[in-house]
């Protein structure tokens, strides 16, 4: 896996930034909070947005809420978008039959609406959004085109999390290779320019 | 003997009456409470929704975040907030607002969130977390 981390931060031009705290920016990264991404690697992402990507490792007694042997691994991107802050607080499209947890933390119980206007994506994702939530906005970013690329590009265990301005994209480990960590980064950035593109419309 | 036997038994008889229509009562009273806060939340979630449709549509920025009680464990927070709405002064709010555990974490001061407001009435606000 560093070898891996190694090679993707060199073709990139991505630093080192091993030891980077987790913190609750959302709710998959809050399972870890307090954590580090170990390995990780820091830089820019495709768009020009600053980004971290990095191993996410929780579970067997290491996080809060995770009091059982099994520990959960995921390959993780973060970024910032601080133009959705003010226009979506809380926007989850999450990989349907992930298990992220196993007792839960209490995060299930968040008031949540969920999104079902689009059978592709409900077929591969779970969407939810904040209630009372501008559904004219979310049908604008949730386009045609966008829809399809999720449905079709992202690595088959792909989710994000958008929550008040910070994105987290996630995959599962898998083989841990270069492709992986590449599929993982591009599809964030993927993600962060849509949303900032949709926040750019409302401006 | 026999006639206060038989006193004795009506006075239990009627004691366990009077307890049975008190339960009774008191079941008859939980439940028309538990039918009006049902009613209640409907009412006031269709209205959020129609805010949140027809409302001006503006940004709230938490100036501070207090909390200290819960609710069915959902933190309450006292808000005082920013409110930023097109069209409209901008003003200092303060609201009662109860999040879920995940976005108590995030509300803090500098946090933006969308706020709609009434069109006819300015102290009608729903703050989006």
């Amino acid at each position: 896996m560093e070898d891996s981390f190694g090679r993707f931060g060199a073709s990139r031009g991505l630093t080192d930034a091993a030891g980077h705290r987790v913190e609750a920016l959302t709710p998959l990264l809050a399972r870890a909070e307090g954590l580090t991404l170990d390995p990780a690697l820091a830089g820019t992402m495709a768009g020009g947005r600053e980004g971290v990507l990095g191993l996410l490792r929780y579970g067997a007694g290491h996080a809060v809420g995770a009091e059982s042997d099994t520990s959960f691994e995921f390959l993780v991107a973060i970024t910032r978008i601080p133009a959705a802050e003010p226009l979506v607080p809380r926007l989850f499209c999450r990989r349907q039959r992930r298990v992220e947890s196993i007792g839960g933390m209490g995060f299930e119980l968040d008031d949540e609406d969920a999104w079902t206007e689009s059978e592709a994506l409900t077929a591969r994702y779970d969407v939810a959004i904040s209630p009372y939530q501008d559904l004219n906005w979310i049908r604008q970013l949730l386009s045609p085109k966008f829809i399809d690329w999720l449905v079709s590009m992202p690595p088959e265990s792909f989710a994000f999390e958008l929550a008040y301005g910070d994105l987290a994209g996630s995959v599962e480990v898998g083989d841990g290779s270069v492709a992986r960590l590449e599929a993982v980064w591009d599809a964030t950035a993927t993600v962060a320019h849509r949303i900032a593109e949709e926040c750019a419309e409302e401006l | 003997m026999l006639a206060l036997g038989v006193a004795s038994r009506s006075v239990i008889g009627l004691l366990g009456a009077i307890v049975l229509i008190g339960m009774g009562a008191c079941y008859v009273i939980a439940s028309l409470i538990a039918v009006w806060v049902a009613i209640r939340a409907r009412l006031g979630n269709r209205h959020k929704r129609w805010l949140s449709a027809n409302g001006l549509r503006g940004k709230a920025t938490v100036v501070s975040a207090g909390t200290g009680m819960t609710i069915n464990e959902q933190p309450l927070f006292e808000l005082v907030v920013d409110l930023d709405v097109p069209g409209q002064a901008p003003r200092r709010i303060e609201r009662k607002l109860i999040v879920g555990s995940f976005a108590a974490r995030r509300i803090r001061p500098g946090l933006t969130m969308p706020a709609y407001v009434h069109p006819s009435d300015p102290e009608d606000v729903l703050l989006v977390w």
